[in-house]
This record gives structure tokens, sequence and C-alpha cells, in this order.
């Protein structure tokens, strides 16, 4: 065709033919460039950047998506006491979990055709009322909450319970499965954490909450959980699994496995039934005396720094740590409820402050001034120093002159001439103001350093507060004598109980500064033990020699000093008592305190006690308003003697008893009936029993008590001549406020045998009696009474002229 | 048909010249790549779909019965068939798509027609775009697409047999008879019909809507339209009035503004289309500079939809990493350059224009497709030759390049001139 047309078109049509052809070509070429190269240049130039420049991130937010993590749950780590008894144990629990939007899609509103979509409404709320009504009725959860939840149909994750135990489990199982619903109605394993001991130890243990960081998994807070997290909690083990985009795994995917590695198991230093001990005795005292500011109490082994035990009140249950569970607390509370409302500001405050009050370990976070407890570390500054010694002797006149200011002791009129041993009995602070001036500001400085009340003791617990002492410019510069001599008894300086308790157990161990601790041993899942605890000396701080002569002087300060009312025969209780002034806060209040040891030959417990402000009669009275001399001496140390005598009996340590102890050490009876009253009489003479008998006849038909039985020696029993032996039981009376021999005798008169604990001079008055007045008990049955004495010992100057720090 | 025409042949004495340049040697190269990619093609196909066969995620809009072959079945079935059509096509004297081609335009834009009228047309994601005849569903856009390369390259190569004929004269005193001469002076009567035809057919496939099949046949009415020498004046004009429109409709009309914002960030709108780019820009990325290795893809695991159709590629990227997909690159490039050589060596216009109309449509195919699977470009919904499932797309591309090939078959010849 084109051959035709250039035959009849020769020239002209050449020439334009070939401008034409040319254009094609040049236009042809121009497109093959544009289709062939130019256009997929920018495809790799954005292959190059997803697949080489951000092939990181695109692969991580592949492996994200397609990959599903499960988690293996470590199991955390059990806490036991130092015999081994469970304190903290996790088990596992359930969330309850309901999905709206699963039970909206559970019926298809294809299935019911009609026009106004009523059946599938109503489909949908039969559905919806089974499930609400099942919860409603089964856990008794709010119905409207419910219905509210149930229609939020965006969600797929409602959390209807946090910590659901086993049994409700395995009935929301057999729901789910009877009804089909368990893609709508699911649990999710989860773990709670128990406190079989309640609360026990709780400032110590610490306890369980969500925090920032954490999301919703539960955290040790405080305590021991919070400072072994790491240990307890183990390492979280994870699943992963490739799945499709739907969520099901994949069979030919990939799968790695992090096993999960369980916590570790911590054995505390803290002995579960020491540390019973002391919370009973705080809580006892505190309700004894109506003590406004709480109060602590540590148990620490003085020869390893082993905290046995330690104790604040108020105290909390961790099982639920938000409930206030202090009764005085309670009592304020429902005051402020009663007033102002539940719903009131007060109320709020009130509340959150008794919240955080009875999370406080007081033993460790508060600091307060430990008074004459505080003296025989003065002493054994200058014992040590050898500026004071044994045979020194002080004069006191009542009052000494500090930097132009009148100092009183706590005995207006003055000790007189007391040794060394005898001022610290009388906890005289004039001769302590005497021993300070004479050891000298730097050198008592120096030892305050030694002692370790600048720097925090390193107990494994967090939370410990500072010492609040002045600054070594001041305590040491020419204005520093008064702190010099109100820091010697122990006032101006504030301590933390901790701090007080490690540095009075380097001052009868030898004088070796330990560093206390509550961990005993750590011991991963298959029983190996990755920590113990080697016991840590910080420094020697006083001599073996010194240490003794300290002993000896704490030894007579309950034997004879302000401190005998901790007196229990045959413990050898050693200690000083305290009454220290709160300067700092102006009311008057006093705390009240014992530290003492036993037994003393071979210290195995020292025991920290205080009770803060018990409540006055009046404000500007000394007593409490039953009657007692609010002191150290006459409020903390019969409790803290009790409790050193029930821990050692706990410890299993033998009573020795001194000459005078034996006459009224407890002795066995004798088996007597049928025989003649005479014979009789012999035997139990020589068993240091007296009698009285009932009836008139030769031959002893019955007796009082059985043979076999521990009664106090000295005790009357009473010989059955011919008259039957009644059965009844007799009901204890209130021996209280009784003298020793008239307790006896009151006792005696019901069969009852008095055993007699604390002290027992002639004014001493009976104090606490084991079986409560007005128990019904068998005849024979022994009760102790303990006995103690009035003891002043204020250790504050009265004149009130003392700046504190 | 081959047999039948061996026996008129026989009959013969002689074959015409025509006949005999017919019988010319096909160019290997060519086939080669062309059977090439088919064959990577269906096996990227098998990768991509074998999850989404297996779970069978939708069974009321496709089916699979959780047969992981089920696409790689049904396409290699298209594919035998698109094979042998395109080697019968190759056999054909491309001649004779002169009058085919008109015809073949006619046709489609019935066939345009019917899709639209209720009951003919079959409807899926909103569109209206496929004829059900006989149990075979069948897209009359992709034959259009085709037969506007075929009629306009028909047309067109006879353009030059009227370059220097004395201008044509016009009825002057008619008012319609001035307003031609004015048009004719610049060309405008000239490109009227390719106007016309060209508007019916896409108003036809906005109807439907079929944005993709609008930019395929505006892209192939282009190309030939340039390479026939169309002053580029017309080009400039179209293309400024093009963008000028394509501004427009992007700010101006939500559907293409969300497109956009989507295409520049995917995360924005991850329940509608964004989630399909980024999912398809995770596959890319991860697949790295080596890839997973073929048949490791997890992103096909259902997480990135239509995987089987317009996302075949980003399974290739994922699985043969960069290389995989740059060597994919040059395949095609290769397939395009080896396609305008052929061109550029073609006995007459008429086989240059048709060559360069499919190249190009296969070559704006393949770039759109890429643009959007690596996000370069908005989604466009334009699948990959040779990859994407769907029998019409593959049966149209190999008959297309079926006519390429018997194009090649008479260039041994020197050119007519």
């Amino acid at each position: 065709m084109e051959r035709e047309q250039q035959q009849q078109q020769p020239q002209r049509r050449h020439s334009d033919h070939g401008r034409s052809n040319r254009s094609l070509f040049r236009r042809t070429v121009c497109l093959m460039l544009v289709m062939g190269i130019a256009i997929f240049t920018p495809m790799i130039a954005q292959l190059v950047k997803l697949q080489i420049v951000e092939h990181d991130a695109w692969e991580q937010r592949a492996v994200s998506q397609q990959t599903k993590n499960v988690t293996l749950g470590a199991n955390r780590g059990t806490i036991y006491d130092t015999q081994g008894r469970v304190m903290a144990i996790s088990a596992t629990v359930y969330r309850l979990i309901l999905s709206p939007n699963a039970v909206l899609q559970s019926i298809d509103e294809e299935d019911y055709p009609d026009e106004d979509g009523t059946t599938y409404q109503q489909a949908l709320q039969a559905r919806r009322d089974l499930i609400v009504n099942w919860l409603a009725a089964t856990f008794g959860y709010d119905r409207d909450r419910l219905v509210q939840r149930i229609e939020f149909t965006k969600s797929g994750y409602e959390i209807l319970a946090y910590e659901m135990e086993e049994e409700q489990a395995e009935l929301v199982r057999q729901f789910t499965s009877e009804n089909y619903l368990s893609n709508m109605l699911y649990l999710e394993p989860t773990s709670k954490r128990y406190y079989p001991y309640s609360s026990v130890g709780s400032h110590v243990l610490g306890f369980m909450n969500q925090n920032e960081s954490s999301g919703d998994r539960k955290v040790g807070a405080q305590g021991v959980e919070a400072i072994y997290e790491d240990a307890l909690s183990g390492e979280v083990g994870r699943v992963v699994i490739s799945k499709n985009a739907q969520g099901v795994e994949m069979m030919s995917g990939y799968e790695m496995y992090f096993d999960a590695e369980n916590g570790y198991d911590v054995t505390l230093s803290i002995d579960e039934r020491i540390q019973a001990i002391l919370e009973n005795a705080l809580a006892e005292g505190v309700e004894t005396y109506n003590v406004t500011d709480g109060a602590f109490a540590i148990a620490l082994d003085p020869n390893t720094g082993a905290v046995l035990g330690m104790a604040s009140c108020p105290k909390f249950d961790p099982n639920d740590y938000v409930e206030i569970t202090d009764p005085y607390l309670q009592e304020q509370l429902q005051q402020i409820a009663a007033a102002h409302g539940t719903d009131s500001d007060e109320y709020k405050d009130a509340l959150s402050s008794a919240f955080s009050l009875q999370l406080r370990n007081k033993a460790l976070m508060d600091t307060y001034e430990p008074g004459s407890v505080f003296k025989p570390i003065t002493v054994a500054i200058g014992l040590e120093e050898q500026i004071l010694h044994m045979d020194d002797t002080f004069y006191c006149g009542g009052v000494k002159m500090v930097g132009g200011w009148p100092i009183h002791c706590h005995e207006h009129a003055g000790h007189g001439m007391q040794s060394l041993t005898v001022a610290v009995e009388n906890s005289c602070n004039v001769a302590l103001m005497d021993m300070a001036e004479r050891i000298g500001a730097q050198t008592y400085w120096d030892y305050l350093e030694d002692f370790g009340f600048l720097e925090p003791t390193g107990i494994d617990l967090s939370g410990e507060a500072k010492c609040i002492t002045h600054s070594e410019e001041d305590f040491t510069g020419p204005y520093g004598d008064a702190s010099l001599a109100t820091y010697s008894f122990g006032q101006t300086i504030k301590v933390t109980p901790i701090r007080l308790i490690t540095t009075w157990a380097s001052l009868i161990n030898g004088g070796h500064l330990l560093e206390p601790y509550v961990v005993q041993s750590i011991r991963d899942s298959a029983g190996n033990t990755v920590y113990n605890h080697e016991v840590t000396e910080v420094r020697q701080v006083i001599s073996q020699s010194t240490s003794e002569k300290i002993q000896s002087i704490v030894q007579a300060v309950v034997n004879d000093g302000s401190g005998h009312n901790a007196y229990q025969a045959g413990y050898r209780i050693a200690g000083k008592t305290g009454t220290s002034e709160k300067k700092d806060e102006d009311t008057g209040d006093v705390v009240c305190s014992f530290m003492g040891y036993a037994p003393y030959d071979d210290p195995k417990v020292l025991v920290l006690m205080a009770f803060d402000a018990p409540e006055r009669s009046e404000s500007n009275s000394n007593y409490t308003p039953s009657g007692t001399y609010i002191s150290g001496g006459n409020i903390t140390a019969p409790v803290a003697g009790r409790v050193l005598k029930e821990i050692l009996d706990y410890m299993g340590v033998e009573k020795k008893f001194s000459d005078m102890e034996l006459a009224t050490s407890d002795v066995l009876m004798q088996y007597v009936v049928g025989s003649e009253l005479s014979v009789a009489m012999g035997t139990l003479r020589a068993a240091n029993l007296a009698f009285r008998y009932i009836g008139s006849g030769n031959i002893v038909t019955d007796q009082i008590p059985a043979a076999g039985t521990r009664i106090p020696g000295g005790s009357t029993v009473v010989l059955y001549l011919g008259d039957e032996k009644p059965t009844d039981l007799v009901t204890v009376p209130d021996v209280s406020g009784l003298s020793p021999d008239a307790a006896k005798s009151k006792l005696e008169e019901l069969s009852l045998f008095l055993r007699l604990t604390g002290t027992a001079q002639s004014g001493s008055k009976a104090v606490y009696q084991n079986i409560p007045e007005g128990t019904e008990v068998p005849r024979g049955t022994v009760v102790d009474v303990q006995f103690g004495d009035t003891i002043i010992d204020y250790d504050g100057d009265p004149s009130g002229a003392i700046p504190n720090p | 048909m081959a047999l039948f025409r061996r026996k008129r042949r026989k009959a013969k004495r002689d074959l015409t010249v025509e006949e005999q340049l017919a019988r010319g040697p096909i160019d290997l190269p060519f086939l080669a790549l062309v059977l090439l990619l088919t064959t990577i093609g269906l096996i990227a196909l098998l990768s991509a779909s074998f999850a989404y066969g297996m779970y069978n995620p939708y069974p009321n809009i496709q089916d699979t019965g959780g047969d992981p072959y089920y696409f790689f079945k049904h396409q290699g079935g298209y594919a035998i068939l698109g094979v042998v059509a395109m080697l019968v096509i190759s056999k054909v004297d491309y001649q004779r798509l002169r009058w085919m081609g008109a015809v073949g335009l006619f046709v489609s834009i019935v066939l345009l027609i019917l899709v639209l009228i209720p009951g003919l047309g079959v409807s899926a994601n909103g569109a209206t775009r496929w004829l059900k005849i006989g149990g075979v569903t069948f897209q009359p856009s992709e034959l259009a697409k085709a037969m506007v390369v075929i009629a306009f390259a028909s047309k067109l190569s006879q353009r030059k047999d009227r370059k220097g004929l004395p201008p044509r004269k016009f009825n002057r005193r008619t008012r319609w008879g001035r307003f031609c001469e004015w048009a004719d002076k610049f060309g405008l009567l000239e490109l009227m019909p390719y106007g016309i035809i060209l508007l019916i057919i896409l108003a036809l496939l906005a109807k439907e809507p079929h944005m993709s099949g609008m930019i395929l046949v505006c892209v192939g009415a282009a190309s030939v339209l340039f390479v026939s020498g169309i002053s580029l004046g017309w080009f400039a004009a179209l293309g400024a009035i093009g963008a000028g429109g394509l501004w427009l409709i992007i700010t101006k009309t939500e559907y293409m503004t969300k497109r956009i914002e989507l295409w520049l960030d995917p995360m924005s709108d991850l329940q509608n289309g964004g989630y399909q780019l980024y999912q398809s820009q995770v596959a890319v990325g991860s697949g790295g500079l080596l890839g997973k290795g073929l048949g490791n893809s997890t992103q096909k695991y259902l997480y990135l939809p239509e995987m089987q159709n317009d996302f075949v590629f980003s399974i290739w990227c994922e699985e043969m990493g960069l290389i995989g997909a740059v060597l994919l690159i040059i395949l095609f490039a290769l397939l395009i350059i080896r396609g305008f050589w052929l061109a550029l060596h073609a006995r007459d216009r008429f086989g240059t224009l048709l060559i360069v109309g499919f190249s190009s449509l296969t070559a704006a195919q393949v770039a759109f497709n890429m643009g959007v699977v690596t996000g370069a470009i908005p989604t466009t919904g334009i699948s990959l030759p040779f990859f994407s499932y769907g029998g019409t797309a593959l049966l149209v591309n190999l008959a297309e390049m079926g006519v390429i090939l018997s194009v090649s078959r008479q260039i041994t010849a020197p050119k007519s001139q």
C-alpha cells in the first residue's frame, strides 16, 4: 500500500515521509526511555528505602504483629521466717474478664430476618440478661454497673474481678461451659500474694501493689517485698509463637521459648513467734496506757545483728493493706465520720493519714530522743577513753549550770554522792552531765561518729531515717556545752530505734558495731543457697573490757535500779529505762522506753521497746488516768521484761536462779495421799512447800494440787483429811494493786497458787496477772502475777531551757 | 484453524509477499521474557495466595474451599489458555487487525454498556465491572483497553498518507463549514473522532466505576497518539488540563483527598485502605535485601488483604528481598524495552503503533502497581500483569503479547520504504 503511494508521489512525498519517520523514531525512542527505564527508577528507589534503609523498623513491625507473646508466669518466691514458717506465699488466682463485644457478636443479626430487628434485640437482651443475672446472683456484683458494662460494646476486655479464688473460678467455668459463653466471659490466671500470719511482721514483709512502672502487675512495695523484688519476682518467661492475622497459631511457624525462672525464696532472720510476742506486747501496752502516738519494738541478736523481730504500732494487714485495722485509728476515724460524715474532706484526709501512719515502720523510719537509754553510751565513752573509772564518784545537787543555764536532775533534791554504777542506776542527769564534761565535746563527737549515729545502719530495709544531731561545728564549738550536756542523757539528739539498738548491741557484745539485717538467706527454686548473710562488723568501737563494765552497770539497773520492774526471776535480765521528753513537739508528751537484754551473762536477745506518748490524766500531769506514773520504768519495763521472758522461754534458754530466787522457784508437788499427816508434812517441807488442811483426820485422803504439778516454792498446798475434795471451778480474783503477800493469800483462799514474777519488794504492787480476773479455772491452778514499783526517772529538764537540734 | 489454513495454503501455488512475511520467525527474546514472567507470576501467585486459600477467610466473597492451591489452579488454567492464545495470535497476520480494531472497539463499547444494564453486570466491592457469560466472568474494560490501542493504531497509521495533500475544502457558507476549516487548521478536526471515542469509553468506565481502567485507556491512547506524531502542543494542553483536573479532583473531592492522605500516612486510617498500604509496606520492608525465602512470607497469613490480587508483588518483595524485586523489575523493563525495540524495527507504522500501545499499557500497569505496593504513589487498583489473580486480565495481557509477537514476525524483512 505504502509502496504504491510512494510511486505516485515521488520527490516531495519522500522527504516528508522521511521527516515523519524520523519523528516516529524519535518519539518511540523517547517513549521507550520513559516506559522502560524512567518509570521504574522511583520504584527501585522506594524499594531501597523500604528494604534497606527502613528495613529494621518494618521488620520490627512485622514481628510484633505476627507473633503472639504468651507469658509464662514466674512464681514469686516465698518468704519464710527463720524457722521456716511461711510468711508470704503466692498462689494462682484469676481475673474475670467480660467481653461485651463478643456478647454482641455472638448473636448474628442475619439469623433474625424480621423487619424491625425486634427478635434480634430480644435474643441479644436475653443473652445479656443471662450473664448479668448470673453474675449478680453468684458474686453479688452491682446489677446496674454490670448492665452498663455489658452494653459498652466497643470493649472486648472488661475486668470484673481481679483476684478470684479457685472455688469461684470453678463456678465461672461451669457456667460458661454449660451456656457456651467461654469466649464472652472467661478467666485469666494471675497470682496473688498471701500472708498467712496476716499482720504479723507486716512492716518488715511489706506488701504488693501496682505502681506506675509495673503496669497492672503487682510488685513489692515497702519492706522485704520491695527491697528483694528482683530476687523474689524471678524472670517472667515467654513463648513467642507466630500467628496469622486472625490470631490463629501457625503450626509451621517458628516458636521460641524463654523459660520462666521462678523467684527466689527468702528466709528472714525474723522469727514469727518473737515477732508476735513483740506485737502483742505493743498492742497490750498501747491499749492499757492509751498510747496516742504509737509504739515500736525491736528484738535483736546482739552477737550477729540479726533482727529477730521488728514491730511497729499501728500495723496493717498486708493481705489488705488499705484496711485500717488499728483500733485507736479506727476510733479516731469513727469520731471524724460521726462529726463530718464519711464524704467530708476531713474524713478523707484522716483516712489517708491513718493509711500512711499504719504503713509507717516507726522502728526504722522515725527518730526520737532516746533519753536515759542513751546514758550507757556516755558512760562507755568515758570508760573506753579511761576518763571515767568504775570507782569514780559523782555528786548530784539536783541541778547543774551549763553555759549559764541550770539543767535539773529529775530528782530535784539531788541524788547526793553516788558511785558510777549507782549514778546510772539512779539515772542521774547531773552525774551524766559531769561525765560528758570530762570527756569533752570533740571526743564525744568522735565516738558518736564511731557508734554510727552519723550514718545509716545499712539494714536491708528501705526508708531508714537519719539520726538528727547538731552539726560537728556547733557541737564542738564554743556554744556546744548545752548540747554536749543534754546528749549525755539522751536529749536533743534524735535517733532511729534501729540505730540505737544496733549501737547498744555493740555495748554488750564486746564493742563490735554490726550491720543489722532481716534477710538471713536466699535460695533459688531448686533449693540452692544463692545468698547467706555473713555477720558484718562495721568496726569495733569499744574494747571487750569496757563492754563488760557496761554490762555490769546495766545489770545493776534491773536488779536494783530504775529498771527493776523488768525483773523476771531466773531470766537474768539487764537493761536501761528511758523517759524522754518530746522537746520539739512542746506537748509535754514523753516517750517511755526500755532497752534490755538477757541473759546478762550470755546475751541472746536485746530488746528495745517504746511507747510514744501514753495518755496523761491532765495536760501537766505525769500520771496516767489509771494512776501509773508515766515513765519507762513503770510503763515499758514491765512489758519488756515479760517480752524478754517469753522470748527466752521460746528460745529455750535455761533459767538460772539466784539463791533468793530459788526460794520461790517452782517445785514438784509430791504424792502424799494415803500418808499420815506428819509424814506428809515432812515431805512437803522438804520440798519447800507450806500446807493447810481441811477436815479432821490423820490420813491424807486427797491433795491440791495433784502430784507432779509444778508450783512455786513456798506455796501453801491444801490437804484433805477425810473430806471430799471439791471438783467445782473457782473464779480467778482481781489481784491488781495488791502487795505480793496479799495477792498470795487472796489466791490461796481459793486453792489457787501465786507464781510471783517481776520484782517483789515490800512496796511492789501487782501490775499484771496472766489469767484475767473472772476466768473459771480448776482448783490448784497457778496464776502468774507480775509485781512492779513506781519508778520516777524523768529525763527531761523541767525548766525546758535546752534547745533542740 | 491452523490445520484448516494449511490445507488452503497447499491448494495455492505460491504465498503472497504478505503471507511470506507473516510466516517469519518469531522474536525469541521477547517470547522468552513473556514466558518467564508468566511462570514467575504463577509461582509468586501460588506463594502469595497459599494462606488465603487455606484459611478461606471470606467464604461468602470468594470461597476457596480451603484449598491452598485454589488461586494457583484457576490462574494456571488461564495461563495455559493465554499462552496458547498468544501463540495463535502471533501466527495471525496483524494486518488483519486494521479492520478488526474498529469492530472490536464497537463490540467493547457495546459490552461496556451491557455491564451497566442491571441484571447483566456483576458487582463486587461496590463496582460493576464484570459480565457473566456462560459461567465465565469477563471484564469488558480489559478488552476495551486493547481495542482502543488497536483501533487508534490502525487509524493513526494512515495519518501520514494524508500529509502533504492540499488542505481540505470546506463550505465556507455554513457556520459548520467555517468551524471545520478553523478546526482543521491546527488539527482539532483530525483529533475529534479519537477524542469522542475516548470520552465515550471513559464515561462508561467512570459509570462502573473503574478508575484504573480509565487511567490505562488514557495511557494506551496517549502513547499511540504521541508516537504517531500528533503535535506536542496537544499533549501539553491536554497534560495541563489533566493535571489541573487531577488537582481539582484531589483537593476538592473527599474521596481522592482521603486516598492521598492515606498514601502520605497509611497509619492515619488503618480501618480502611490505609491498613492495606501499611501492611504492604510492612511486607516489603521486612523482606530486606535477601528476603525471607520463597514461600516464607509471614505477611501473607492474612495480614495483607488482597495479597492474591494487587499485592502479589509485596509478597514477592518480602520473600525475595530487594534482589528479587529488582530482578523482577529488570525483567519487566527488558520486556518493555524489547517491545519498543521491536516497535522501532516494525515493518510499518501500524506495527509500531500497536507495539507502542501494548508495551506502554504493560509498562503503565507494572509501574502503577509497583508504585502502589511500595507506597510511591496513591492507591489506583491496577493489577500487575502476569502476576495478579484474574483470568481475563491474564488472557488479554498474553493476547496483547501475541500481537506484539505477530508484529515481530514481519521484522526480518527490510522495512517497507
